[in-house]
């Protein structure tokens, strides 16, 4: 039940009202920094825009475009829409166009134009809506070979006369003076005259100056100057501020207000505008050539976990790609002190922000094991792709693949790390650890090569890949490996050493292995496979192809048909003129080599490299001059981005240079920066510099100050604002955006709640829908949907409605002429629909849900709650995955609570909330001041609000189609603990073999698995073949076996096997064949002779037969398997009357619950899903008079429509319906609310 | 009375009949079980509708109503000659059928019927029964 306003409450109770509707639209970000919108989609050149607001509410913009064309962008009084109307085609060009509101509907603008040789200064009068009522008239003229005028801004000061400030550039004395004019009409101005600027260099560049005559404190000019520049031109470029207490007839002594202090980073093009409330905003933006990102510049940059901010430990970017499809830039760092290099995390970073999306390294969800932290992973060794980002261990095993599209990581381990507690995954029989890594983003292939180098005196390699959408075994939870390359062929020093020499070229169908070095003199090899069948295609070696150079190549890459990488110089072998970039004609096999124009070498460190898709192989230049170079391969020309020749750039920064990436749609180039003292990422565009735009704020107190200053727009290619204040406050603000080569006007404003309630169409229903399990929802149509319509870019309110944007819902009831306000919530619009059609008023559809229905991301995994409360869980699950505040969730203690011990995984918000409150009978729902709050699921409750007649009820209705006949629940849980169970014994393990005569006695251990983890109990011994049934040691008792031990960690048993000992038999056997054969040497006096021969054959027989007689045995172990379960709880709830309505049918719902670790627990969920599915036998609708009071949860008394009998109902859906009557005369209106719930039955 | 004026034409004819133009209070009016719930919403102007009839015209007066009534993005100040306010009104429909008489020559319109919306109430105007300007009109 929600507290209204006493008046209001009591108002719910009457039968005439006279309700209220209000609907705003609204954005859940702060508006500025803007990101903007288009005006058109041309792709004709627009800049140079000059905004006002005008008197009569319209806005209006002029702007040029190419050929001296003046154009004027204007709105409507009412901002809803834009129009574009072309005021001037001037002869030559057109710069720096300027306009102030000189009357109502009347407009001037003053404008630079030139054409012959010559500039000209002129002014036009046109009315507000483009109408040219005074065409371009000059006011004066100046020979370019004399002087320059540029940059012109016009005001109307606060006396209502003119003031127009410029820059002039006298030629022969080299003069830079900013002139000022003024006028009583625009029309006649007078002549001009130099600011004075006091300590600033006469010959000093001084631009951009612009007025704004504040009621603060006086008339106030910015401009830029150029504080210095140095001999290649490169400018140091500040905003400087000073102001006129005399209507501009003298202005104080200019000070700074930025601190640029680096050539080549500048402050330029100062705009203010005076606000309402008599501070002014001072827009203008920073020019920089490079931009960077690190652990010290940027916000969300990675910590690392054991040695605290990568940056301050020196991290280092050594592995980076970019995802042009996302715009996302993935950055692999490492611990760059010195020995091991560990890995402290991976970056995203979103280029078009400029800012770190997500990080991921050992402690964040999801993380990596922590061996990468430990281990070796080495430079430029693994490329990514897409949303791919493999890290591997060097030399060693290990390998995982980020992807962070579903941000899932995968580990492939090849081999076990008890440390790291790594299982073998995958089954191989390669030598050697890994070296490099590659993944395919379309063909959805992991890469790995592998080599080592033997002690026979050869090199293995191997490469394969893995199926990046293969999943585990379910059994084995083992993964594939397909293999391409084994190639054992490679000489002892030949090697694929250094850095990145492993390339898959898919659009080629090629794997390139290179080898670099002088190791051991040796004649190195760059080897060219094929990537479907592995087979070797290119072998280029100084001996089979001598223009090969001898020590093989480096960093490759390939583009078109060839490969080209750097190589290393040595005068011997016939190289001496063999330098800079080796080029391999792969159809020709012709290899030329190309050396760089910017300095004479022997070697020109030119290493990683990245294709530019046009010909163009982009590197990174490791040797003074360090930077980046470019070859062009259509005509063989280099380009050199170094400290000399890109500001921005310091040796600092390209003291050690690491990975580089290209992005041919904008032009950016990054580069990884692994030099400890700047660390981190830079970003330059070969198309130009940077354009930051920025504000100030400054509030005048006897002196103007200014705060720190704040981005204007999100990106970096936004500059020229010009800013305006409208009558109501706002904040508008024009611009030139550059997309690439484009050049296009975008404008934003602050975003003021807009009200929609105007626009809602009469007749039409406003429809706001609360339910127990699902989103509240929202439904209404409005007017103007032409003007609402996203893709409607001339339309101001285009963006009011776009999906995304919030919505605020109030009624409310007029009582005595006072308005009277209750929030129905906030939504978030979710669809629109519109179509245009001849004949009909176009109407727009919006549909909207609450921010629930941004809850639908995968929850990869939680945190592992343990020992918790649920609304603790819950609030944190919240916060962590929807960006919600602790103030907006308001969940009082649970009645029924108890500790949760859980971790999410593989579930979405919503879910993992509803599953917690559904276990103590609870549903969340968003209230009407847009909180999350949860309620008890009570079909019992007791009564919140009672109606003591039918004057305000609209029908009744029984339905029970949503109950079944259930009539019993069973609920299953688990305890939290593991308890030791014993499975039926089974055969856990075999052993067979021999045992000789001589006595043996032999112990064999037995496990009862092959990884001799496994645990059982209870070992029983079923010989199949006995010791003692062997003939032989029948004479002598037989043998023996036996279980002799048993481990007790109960993972083996130890099998004792003994023999009967039969040296004595043995013994006495030799004997007897000793005196037989005595006596039988004697023989020949005797007949015994043949008889002793005999005998002395049988004995030898037999003592041969008894020296090789061994007994086989063979037995089988039996044993009751160890293992742990969680014990299973279940309790039940029943339904007696209907079970006994139904003649002792019994119809059961089991429930899985991960929360009920106890049996009492049990019974009380099944007690609140029984609850729930008679209360559902029980349900009814109605309808009534819009009720302000009720929500879902309230319990609901009032009497049925024919029995008069009291009605008490748990309330489950409320939908709240509102008409305004669909014209003049019409008495369609209403405000009614729909009511579904539970009756209870007590 | 004055003959009423829509725009810069003068009526030659005044129309037989006229809805009086007045706000209009919006009003719902609900059943309950027990009774009944009244909502109202204040009353307006803006988008109240009103006819002009004529039992017939002549048809250059009809041809003149007619043209503006086809224009589109335009408003009309309409002056009833009532001695109050004068309104901006936009012409939503408008129908006639053809009345061909023996006594008088020209062609004619019978049951001339146009229906206006109101946009707003302009000031009040002071009635003017310049009916020559018919003949300025219509040329």
């Amino acid at each position: 039940m929600l507290s209204l306003n006493a008046t209001l409450a009591a108002q719910q109770d009457e039968q005439i009202r006279q309700p209220l509707m209000e609907l705003v639209s609204s954005q859940f970000i702060e508006d500025i920094p803007f990101d903007g919108q288009y005006f058109n989609s041309s792709t004709t050149k627009e800049e140079h825009p000059s905004m006002i607001a005008l008197s009569n509410g319209r806005l209006a913009n002029v702007f040029i475009r190419p050929g001296g064309k003046i154009y004027l962008i204007y709105s409507d009084t009412d901002k809803i829409e834009w129009n574009e109307i072309l005021l001037k085609d001037e002869t030559g060009e057109v710069y720096h166009v300027s306009i102030c509101e000189i009357s109502t509907n009347v407009i001037g603008i003053f404008y630079v134009q030139y054409s012959s040789s010559t500039y000209r200064l002129k002014y036009m009068l046109v009315s507000d809506v483009g109408v040219v009522n005074t065409d371009g008239t000059i006011i004066e003229s100046y020979a370019a070979a004399t002087a320059t005028v540029a940059s012109a801004n016009v005001i109307k000061l606060i006396d209502d006369s003119y003031m127009v400030v410029y820059q002039h550039y006298n030629v022969s004395t080299e003069i830079y003076s900013i002139m000022e004019r003024t006028s009583a009409d625009f029309i006649t101005w007078s002549a001009e005259a130099a600011i004075i600027l006091t300590g600033l260099e006469t010959t000093s560049k001084k631009d951009n100056p612009s007025l704004v005559d504040t009621a603060a404190n006086g008339l106030i000019l910015t401009f830029d100057y150029v504080d210095d520049i140095r001999e290649d031109g490169e400018e140091r470029v500040n905003i400087y501020f000073c102001e006129s207490l005399d209507d501009g007839a003298t202005f104080d002594v200019p000070v700074a207000i930025t601190e640029k202090d680096k050539y080549g980073d500048s402050a330029k093009h100062p705009l203010t505008v005076e606000k309402l409330d008599g501070k002014i905003i001072l827009t203008y933006y920073d020019e920089t050539t490079v931009l960077r990102a690190s652990g010290l510049l940027t916000d969300g940059w990675i910590a690392d976990p054991v040695y605290g901010n990568c940056s301050e430990e020196s991290g280092s970017v050594v592995n980076m790609h970019y995802d042009p499809s996302t715009g996302r830039l993935y950055m692999t760092l490492v611990r760059a002190a010195i020995g091991g290099k560990p890995c402290c995390g991976v970056i995203v970073m979103d280029v078009v922000t400029w800012t770190v999306v997500r990080t991921y390294n050992t402690s964040t969800t999801p993380a990596y094991s922590s061996l990468y932290e430990s281990e070796f992973i080495f430079w430029q060794k693994d490329q990514g792709e897409g949303p791919y980002v493999p890290i591997s261990v060097v030399g060693k095993s290990w390998a995982c693949l980020i992807n962070d599209e579903d941000e899932t990581i995968i580990h492939y381990n090849f081999a076990d790390n008890e440390t790291w507690s790594l299982v073998k995954n995958i089954d191989h029989d390669i030598i050697g650890g890994i070296n490099s890594t590659y993944v395919d983003a379309s063909a959805k292939r992991f890469y790995i090569y592998w080599s080592h180098r033997s002690p026979w005196g050869k090199c293995y390699q191997t490469i394969g890949y893995i199926d990046i959408t293969e999943t585990a075994d379910p059994v084995s939870g083992k993964y594939t490996w397909h293999e391409i390359v084994r190639d054992y062929e490679w000489g002892e020093w030949q090697i694929a050493g250094g850095l990145k020499v492993f390339q898959i070229v898919p659009e080629a169908d090629i794997i390139i292995l290179a080898c670099y070095g002088s190791f051991g003199d040796a004649v190195q090899h760059l080897k060219v496979y094929s990537l479907s069948s592995g087979n070797i295609i290119k072998d280029y070696n100084s001996d089979d192809t001598p223009s090969f150079h001898r020590y093989g190549c480096a960093w490759p890459v390939y583009y078109n048909g060839h490969i080209y990488g750097d190589v290393l110089y040595t005068s011997t072998h016939g190289q001496g003129d063999r330098r800079g970039l080796m080029d391999i004609d792969l159809s020709s096999d012709m290899i030329v080599y190309h050396m760089p124009s910017w300095a004479s070498l022997d070697n020109y460190q030119l290493m990683q490299k990245v294709s530019m898709e046009d010909g163009r192989i982009a590197m990174i230049v490791n040797v003074a001059p360090k930077g980046v170079g470019v070859f062009d391969s259509r005509d063989g020309t280099w380009i050199h981005w170094g400290e000399d020749t890109l500001s921005g750039l310091s040796s600092g920064m390209l003291a050690s240079l690491g990975p580089i990436e290209y992005d041919a749609e904008t032009g950016n180039i990054f580069v990884g920066s692994m030099t400890s003292a700047d660390e981190g990422v830079f970003m330059f565009n070969e198309l130009g510099a940077y354009k930051i735009a920025k504000y100030l704020i400054a509030e005048y107190d006897t002196l103007w100050f200014f705060d720190e200053p704040a981005n204007m727009i999100i990106g970096y290619n936004d500059y020229e604002l010009s800013p305006a204040i409208d009558s109501s406050g706002v904040l508008w603000s024009t611009w030139t955006r550059i997309d690439g080569t484009e050049y296009s006007l975008k404008w934003d404003s602050e975003n003021p709640n807009f009200n929609l309630s105007d626009y809602v169409i009469s007749g039409s229903e406003i429809k706001v829908r609360w339910d127990v399990e699902s989103n509240n929802k929202l439904s209404f149509q409005c007017s103007h949907g032409h003007f609402f319509d996203p893709q409607n870019l001339m339309s101001i309110l285009s963006g009011v409605l776009r999906k995304k944007r919030k919505i605020t819902l109030r009624f409310g009831d007029k009582i005595s002429g006072i308005n009277y306000w209750q929030d129905q919530g906030t939504f978030v619009i979710t669809s629109t629909s519109l179509s245009y059609q001849k004949g009909d008023y176009p109407i727009i559809s919006v549909n909207c849900e609450d921010k629930r229905c941004l809850w639908r991301g995968e929850i990869v995994a939680t945190e592992a709650y343990a020992d918790q409360w649920p609304e603790a869980i819950i609030s944190s699950i919240l916060q962590t995955y929807c960006n919600m505040e602790s103030t907006e969730i308001q969940i009082d203690d649970i009645s029924n609570r108890h500790k949760i011990w859980h971790q999410f995984i593989g579930t979405t918000v919503k879910k993992a909330v509803q599953e917690i409150l559904e276990h103590f009978g609870y549903f969340g729902y968003m209230n009407v001041d847009g909180n999350f709050v949860a309620k008890r699921l009570d079909p019992n409750a007791s009564t919140d609000h009672e109606y003591s007649d039918l004057s305000k009820s609209i029908g009744f209705t029984s339905d029970d189609s949503f109950s079944d006949f259930t009539n019993r629940v069973v609920v299953k849980g688990e305890g939290r603990y593991f308890i030791e169970v014993l499975y039926t014994q089974e055969s856990v393990g075999s052993l067979n073999g021999t045992i000789g005569w001589w006595g043996e006695k032999i112990v064999k251990r037995v496990y009862y698995s092959e990884d001799r983890e496994r645990t059982c109990r209870d070992p029983v011994l079923e010989v199949i073949q006995s010791v003692a049934d062997f003939e032989i040691f029948k004479m002598k008792g037989g043998g023996t076996q036996y279980i002799s031990s048993v481990d007790d960690y109960e993972k083996w048993i130890e099998i004792t096997i003994e023999a009967p000992n039969l040296v004595g038999i043995m013994i006495a056997n030799v004997i007897l064949i000793l005196a037989t054969g005595i006596f039988a040497m004697a023989c020949d006096w005797g007949k015994f002779c043949g008889a002793m021969i005999f005998a002395l054959s049988l004995l030898i027989g037999t003592l041969f037969y008894m020296l090789g007689c061994v007994a086989t045995y063979n037995y089988n172990i039996f044993a009751k398997p160890i293992g742990h379960e969680k014990q299973t709880f279940q309790n039940e709830a029943n339904d007696f009357p209907t079970q006994r309505e139904l003649d002792g049918q019994v119809i059961t719902q089991s429930i899985d619950d991960p929360f009920c670790y106890t049996v009492t627990s049990c019974g009380d969920v099944a007690g609140y899903e029984m609850d729930v599915l008679i209360a559902q036998r029980n349900r009814v609708k109605f309808g009534q008079i819009a009720d302000l009071r009720i929500e879902i949860g309230d319990v609901i008394l009032r009497d049925h429509p024919y029995s008069g009998e009291e009605i008490r109902t748990f309330m489950t859906n409320l939908d709240r319906r509102y008409k305004k009557p669909s014209g003049p005369g019409k008495t369609d209106g209403y405000f009614l609310d729909d009511v579904q719930g539970w009756r209870q039955i007590t | 009375m004055a003959n009423q004026r829509l725009g810069d034409y003068v009526f030659v004819f005044n129309p037989d009949n006229m809805s009086v133009v007045e706000t209009k209070k919006l009003v719902g009016k609900v059943n309950t079980d027990q009774g009944a719930a009244i909502f109202e919403w204040p009353a307006i102007l803006q988008g109240t509708e009103f006819v002009l009839s004529w039992n017939w015209m002549y048809e250059t007066q009809y041809s003149i109503l007619r043209k503006k009534y086809i224009q589109t993005g335009v408003t009309f100040e309409w002056n009833p000659q009532t001695g109050g306010n004068t309104y901006e009104v936009v012409i939503l429909d408008m129908n006639g059928k053809y009345f061909e008489t023996l006594l008088h020559g020209g062609p004619y319109r019978e049951n001339v019927e146009m229906l206006l919306s109101v946009n707003s109430q302009m000031s009040t105007t002071t009635t003017t029964t310049t009916t020559t300007s018919t003949t300025t009109t219509t040329t």
